[in-house]
């Protein structure tokens, strides 16, 4: 029985690696463009029109992003009043098939709110993104959230409190011309903002290249908290506005 | 196109209507955490209690649900064995999800629960804290109407303990609960016994508070006035954790058939509580 067993795992494990290893061998697959990446440098200006408890009336971020298709890679901060976030992520998605890119996606988050207390979160994802037109593309992500938080006033007790999670997300994307796009999404984290999961925000945005190297981004973001186990509440809605210069 | 951009707007959409309570909500006024908080009465029922006694703490009780009896008879097994006696439950808390989807009729049944308490065992006074699915389908007002003390954030002192109760039935407190009671905390020098719905510290996939921003300033506050417990429901397990004060997170009344009993020493500012298993 144990034979029988052990034969049928490898047998199961030479089926998966070949059908991982198919694209490869039929060509259809590109594991990295060698071009110079599309890079970017924006910067947004945040109104919060609901606020929650970690948000301040105001919030300014800045992000840089290096964009070689299947490897990605950003960083960005936001300062408002008592708090500071830094955040970075590196996405590796070879494309199949020109038509989809899948991978794997490393993220960092922290969060600093004065005097009271940090935050470090590690995000582990794998990723989809279905890339077969211009005009349309989806993409989906699901992963691990590893959050580790150190209250100062709770140091001398305990040094932290230690909580892993999951994270989703699915992103839309219309590039209606080359210089307007619209895009809108759900996810349980945003990119300064990573509670624990159960928490969806629902964002929309455009952006329109009206110089050809710059744009003017506009988004919505609502915050539904614990939106699973508690009646729907807005807890956060956000008007972000910003410029993004592409090089 | 339009159909591409029809199936995104749908698959987007339905992922708003996720919510087990009902998206429709949104739209009433009753489930805004900072309409059900405005102020925080202070209320005098306890003022004389004194020395050593005894507190049942229950949650989850969830009245009107239909799959699950509520083993109502081993509490009251329980409250016959310690009748009379000094380990006899002065008063009671419970903490939220007292019934199952809000109606009125499922309040019924809580209220004739709560009489019983009241009149065989000589529990004086049973306090309340808001759940999420107290005030499910637009039923605040039927949580309002029927629970003691008909405000879901309140404070209450005993001879040596003050008690606060908070709001977490939306999953979120809010800006203006947190201001409300850190500025009493900082003006009370009382030792703290704090209790609401969610659990403090204890997350289980998406039970808990989520927002940790909550979560921690919550803790800081609580740390740096005094407080010596919190008691939350919500979780169905029973877990206890010491963070620099007593964590409880209770165990569901109907689903883990159990209650939790707090014993409070005034005269030394000691709390401490146990499952009944």
């Amino acid at each position: 029985m144990f034979i029988q067993k052990n034969d049928l795992r490898k047998k199961l494990l030479i089926i998966c690696m070949l059908l991982f290893a198919a694209p490869a061998f039929c060509g259809s697959v590109n594991l990295f463009t060698n071009a110079r990446p599309d890079m970017s440098l924006s910067t947004n200006l945040s109104a919060c029109l609901k606020r929650d408890l970690r948000t301040a009336p105001f919030i300014l971020d800045s992000k840089f992003s290096a964009d070689f298709k299947e490897l990605y890679f950003d960083c960005g901060s936001a300062l408002q009043d008592q708090k500071f976030d830094f955040t970075t992520n590196v996405f590796y998605m070879p494309t199949f098939f020109e038509k989809f890119r899948a991978g794997l996606g490393f993220g960092y988050h922290f969060y600093r709110y004065f005097n009271e207390f940090s935050e470090n979160d590690i995000l582990f994802s794998l990723r989809f993104c279905w890339c077969k037109t211009s005009f349309f593309n989806w993409s989906f992500t699901a992963g691990f959230l590893l959050k580790n938080s150190l209250i100062d006033a709770m140091s001398k007790y305990q040094s932290n409190l230690f909580k892993n999670s999951y994270f989703l997300d699915l992103h839309f994307d219309w590039n209606f011309t080359p210089h307007f796009k619209a895009w809108c999404s759900v996810s349980s984290v945003d990119y300064f903002d990573y509670p624990l999961l159960g928490t969806p925000f629902f964002k929309s945005g455009v952006s329109y290249k009206f110089i050809d190297d710059v744009s003017l981004d506009i988004s919505l973001s609502l915050k539904f908290v614990d939106m699973i186990t508690s009646a729907v509440y807005l807890n956060e809605c956000i008007l972000k506005t910003g410029v993004k210069v592409y090089f | 196109m339009k159909r591409k951009f029809l199936k995104s707007f749908i698959i987007l959409i339905s992922f708003f209507m996720t919510s087990c309570y009902g998206s429709w909500n949104i739209f009433y006024e009753g489930n805004n955490v900072d309409y059900r908080t405005p102020v925080m009465p202070v209320l005098n029922d306890l003022a004389d209690l004194s020395g050593s006694y005894n507190v049942l703490i229950l949650t989850d009780t969830h009245f009107g649900y239909q799959r699950k009896e509520a083993p109502l008879v081993a509490l009251y097994l329980w409250l016959d064995s310690v009748k009379g006696t000094d380990a006899a439950p002065k008063f009671a808390i419970s903490l939220g999800d007292s019934v199952d989807t809000g109606a009125q009729e499922e309040y019924a049944e809580y209220i004739r629960f709560c009489d019983t308490l009241k009149n065989l065992y000589g529990i004086k006074i049973i306090f309340n804290v808001c759940g999420n699915h107290d005030i499910y389908q637009g039923h605040w007002g039927n949580w309002q109407a029927n629970c003691y003390p008909h405000t879901s954030f309140y404070k209450f002192k005993t001879s040596g303990f003050s008690w606060y109760s908070f709001d977490t039935a939306s999953g979120t407190l809010g800006n203006n609960q947190l201001e409300i009671m850190k500025k009493d905390m900082e003006a009370d020098p009382n030792p703290k016994i704090v209790f609401s719905h969610y659990p403090l510290s204890e997350y289980n996939l998406a039970f808990g508070i989520g927002d940790t921003t909550e979560r921690n300033l919550l803790i800081s506050t609580f740390l740096k006035n005094n407080v010596r417990c919190y008691f939350g429901g919500h979780n169905h397990y029973s877990h206890f954790t010491d963070i620099g004060l007593y964590d409880y997170c209770c165990p569901s009344f109907r689903f883990n058939e159990a209650w939790t009993v707090l014993h409070v020493d005034e005269n030394t500012g000691a709390a401490i509580a146990n499952f009944s298993k």
